[in-house]
C-alpha cells in the first residue's frame, strides 16, 4: 500500500496550547511524503518532535488539521473510508501491556471476533500468525498470556496485530526494554516479514545502529518537520546532520570509515561485523607478513 | 493524547493558593454547612455568586468551570423531575412541562437543590484546584491530628488520598492508550454494533487493572526504598504558620454561616 501525505500539518488545539507547551509541543508542519509499498522504514528524532503524532495520523487516530493523506491515492479521513486504516496495524511501546485474555490463542484472535469467521479459519489465521513471530502453535496456545516472558509476550502482541493481516506495520519503539538477544530476534523476525509478506515497515528508533543496520530508509524528524529523508548511512555519516541532533556516528559507521581511510576496504559505505572482522584479520596478517620479511 | 490537564491543580501562585490549608478546609467545611443549611434562594445564589468570583480571583479557566457545572447535569434534570413528583399541589400550578407540574414550592425546593449540587461541587473543586495535593493533605493530616491517639491511621489514610488524587491524570492517560491499542488490533471492531462494543470493555479494563496493580507494587517499592516507613518518625519539610488573612478568612466564613440565621 502507498501512503502519501499532502503538506499535512497537526496542531492541538489553540485553547490547549498553553498546556500543550509544558508537556510535548506536538506540532507537524506542512509534511509532503511518500512511503512506497514493502518500505523498511525507520523514523528517528527526540522526544517531542512529533513522531507519535505523525504514527497517529497514518492510522488515523488523530486527523490532520491541514493537507491530507492518501492511502493508495484515497483520503480515508475525507472520504469517510475509516476501514481503510484496518489495512494499518499499529504496535504501541510495550505491547505486552494490551494482553488480557486467558490464553494466547484467545488473545491473538481477538482483532477476529468482528469478522464472524469459522473456527477453522480462524486457528489457520492464528496459526499463520504465530509460526510470523516464530511461536510454535501448539505449545503456546493455551498457556496465559501473563506468564510468557518478555521477549514472548511482545511476540504474542504483534501476532496480535499481524493476524489482521496488514499491508503496513507501524511500530512505536519496538525494541524498547528488549534484551539484545529478543532486539534480535524482532528484527530478524520483521525482515522477514517484510520480504515474504511484502509488508511495509515503520518503526521509531533511537539506536543509530539498528536505523544503520536494519532500515533502508530514514525519516529525521525535528521539531515537527523532517529535515533528513533519505538512506541511513548517508545520512548518518553526514557530521553536520549528526551535530544538528547532538547524536554520536554509530560504531558501524566509524569501523567502515576508519577501515576505508587506512585503505583497507574500498568503496562500500557500511560493512557488516563480519566483512569488518575478515578485513582486520587479512590487513593484520599482511602486516605481519611484512614485518617477518624485514 | 487526551488533555488531562484539567483534572489537575496547576501552580499558578494567586492569592487565594497561598491561604494556610489547614484554615483552606476549614472555611470549606463552614461554607460547606452555610451552603446546606441555607435555605434562601438569593442568598444561595449570592453564594454560588461568590464561590465563581473566587474562581475569578484564582485565575482557574472558565471552561473547567462550564464543564464541572455541565457535568451535574444529570443531577440537575434527576432533581427536578424528583421535586415535581414529590411535591404536589394541585391548586398552586406554576408552570407546567409536559408532565411535570411544578408547585411553587416544588420548583423553589428543585432551584435550591440544584444550587446546593452546584455549590459543593464548586467549593471542592475550588478547594482542589487551588492546593497542591500534598500541601492539601497535610493540612488535613494536621486537622485530623487529634484521631491519631485513638489510633486512627490518619497519615496512612491521607497518603491513600493523595495518591489516588496524583494517580488519577496518569489513569486517564493511561485508558487513552490501552484503548487506541485496543481498536489498533481489533479488526474495526470500535465501528460496529453495541454487541460489538461491549466486548471492548474487558480488554480496556483487564490490561488497565494489572497496570494499576503492576504500578502500585512499583511505588511501594519506590517509597520504601527511600525510606518511607509511614508516620513514624516524620519530620515535616514545611513549617505552616497563620497570617492575618486566615483569620480573615476565617471570620468572612463565619458571618456568612451567621447570616443565614439572621435572614
Amino acid at each position: 500500500m502507498q501512503i502519501q501525505l499532502v503538506n499535512v500539518s497537526f496542531t492541538y488545539s489553540k485553547k490547549k496550547k498553553r498546556a500543550a507547551s509544558t508537556a510535548a509541543p506536538s506540532v507537524l508542519h506542512h509534511i509532503n511524503l511518500t512511503i512506497q509499498s514493502g518500505e523498511m522504514l525507520a523514523i528517528a528524532g527526540k522526544s517531542g518532535s512529533g513522531k507519535s503524532t505523525f504514527l497517529q495520523l497514518l492510522k488515523g487516530f488523530l486527523a490532520p488539521t491541514g493537507g491530507q493523506i492518501l492511502l493508495d491515492g484515497i483520503d480515508p479521513n475525507t472520504s469517510k473510508r475509516p476501514d481503510l486504516f484496518d489495512q494499518i496495524g499499529y504496535i504501541f511501546q510495550y505491547p505486552e501491556h494490551q494482553l488480557f485474555s486467558p490464553t494466547v490463542f484467545e488473545d491473538i484472535a481477538f482483532g477476529l471476533q468482528s469478522a464472524k469467521l469459522t473456527r477453522e479459519i480462524k486457528e489457520q489465521k492464528v496459526r499463520k500468525a504465530m509460526k510470523a513471530v516464530q511461536l510454535d502453535y501448539d505449545e503456546f496456545k493455551d498457556r496465559s498470556p501473563f506468564e510468557l516472558s518478555g521477549g514472548e509476550k511482545r511476540r504474542v502482541a504483534i501476532a496480535g496485530a499481524v493476524v489482521l493481516e496488514p499491508r503496513v506495520l507501524i511500530l512505536d519503539e519496538p525494541t524498547a526494554g528488549l534484551d539484545l538477544q529478543s532486539r534480535t530476534a524482532l528484527f530478524d523476525l520483521l525482515h522477514q516479514m517484510n520480504e515474504e509478506l511484502g509488508l511495509t515497515i515503520l518503526w521509531v528508533s533511537h539506536q543509530l545502529d539498528e536505523i544503520v543496520n536494519h532500515a533502508c530508509r530514514l525519516l529525521a524528524l525535528k521539531k515537527g518537520e523532517f529535515i533528513a529523508d533519505g538512506s541511513p548511512v548517508a545520512i548518518l555519516s553526514d557530521p553536520a546532520f549528526l551535530n544538528a541532533f547532538g547524536w554520536e556516528e554509530p560504531s558501524v559507521l566509524i569501523v567502515s570509515r576508519l577501515l576505508k581511510e587506512l585503505g583497507i576496504t574500498s568503496g562500500n559505505d557500511r560493512i557488516s561485523p563480519e566483512e569488518a572482522a575478515d578485513a582486520i584479520a587479512a590487513a593484520l596478517s599482511l602486516h605481519q607478513q611484512q614485518i617477518t620479511a624485514k | 493524547m487526551a488533555n488531562n490537564s484539567f483534572l489537575l491543580y496547576q501552580k499558578q501562585n494567586t492569592w487565594i493558593e497561598r491561604w494556610d490549608p489547614r484554615m483552606k478546609i476549614t472555611v470549606s467545611l463552614i461554607f460547606a454547612a452555610a451552603l446546606l443549611l441555607n435555605h434562601h434562594l438569593l442568598l444561595k445564589t449570592a453564594q454560588i455568586a461568590l464561590l465563581i468570583f473566587l474562581w475569578w480571583i484564582a485565575k482557574l479557566s472558565w471552561k473547567v468551570l462550564i464543564i464541572t457545572i455541565l457535568s451535574l447535569t444529570i443531577f440537575f434534570i434527576s432533581t427536578m423531575i424528583y421535586q415535581s413528583m414529590l411535591i404536589t399541589n394541585p391548586g398552586d400550578t406554576l408552570i407546567q412541562i409536559g408532565i411535570l407540574e411544578y408547585s411553587a414550592e416544588g420548583a423553589l425546593n428543585g432551584l435550591l437543590m440544584c444550587e446546593q449540587i452546584a455549590g459543593i461541587v464548586l467549593l471542592l473543586s475550588l478547594l482542589v484546584r487551588t492546593t497542591s495535593p500534598i500541601i492539601l493533605a497535610e493540612g488535613l493530616e494536621m486537622i485530623l491530628k487529634p484521631l491519631k491517639k485513638i489510633k486512627l491511621p490518619v497519615h496512612e489514610a491521607v497518603m491513600m488520598f493523595t495518591i489516588a488524587l496524583r494517580f488519577l491524570p496518569i489513569l486517564v492517560e493511561e485508558i487513552d492508550k490501552i484503548r487506541k491499542a485496543q481498536i489498533a488490533r481489533g479488526g474495526g471492531f470500535h465501528r460496529k454494533g453495541v454487541s460489538s462494543r461491549w466486548r471492548g470493555i474487558l480488554p480496556m479494563l483487564m490490561p488497565l487493572f494489572v497496570l494499576s496493580i503492576l504500578r502500585a507494587k512499583e511505588l511501594a517499592v519506590a517509597m520504601e526504598s527511600r525510606c518511607y516507613q509511614g508516620d513514624h518518625g516524620r519530620t515535616p519539610i514545611r513549617k505552616y504558620k497563620l497570617h492575618p488573612r486566615d483569620y480573615s478568612i476565617l471570620a468572612f466564613s463565619i458571618v456568612n454561616l451567621m447570616l443565614i440565621f439572621i435572614v
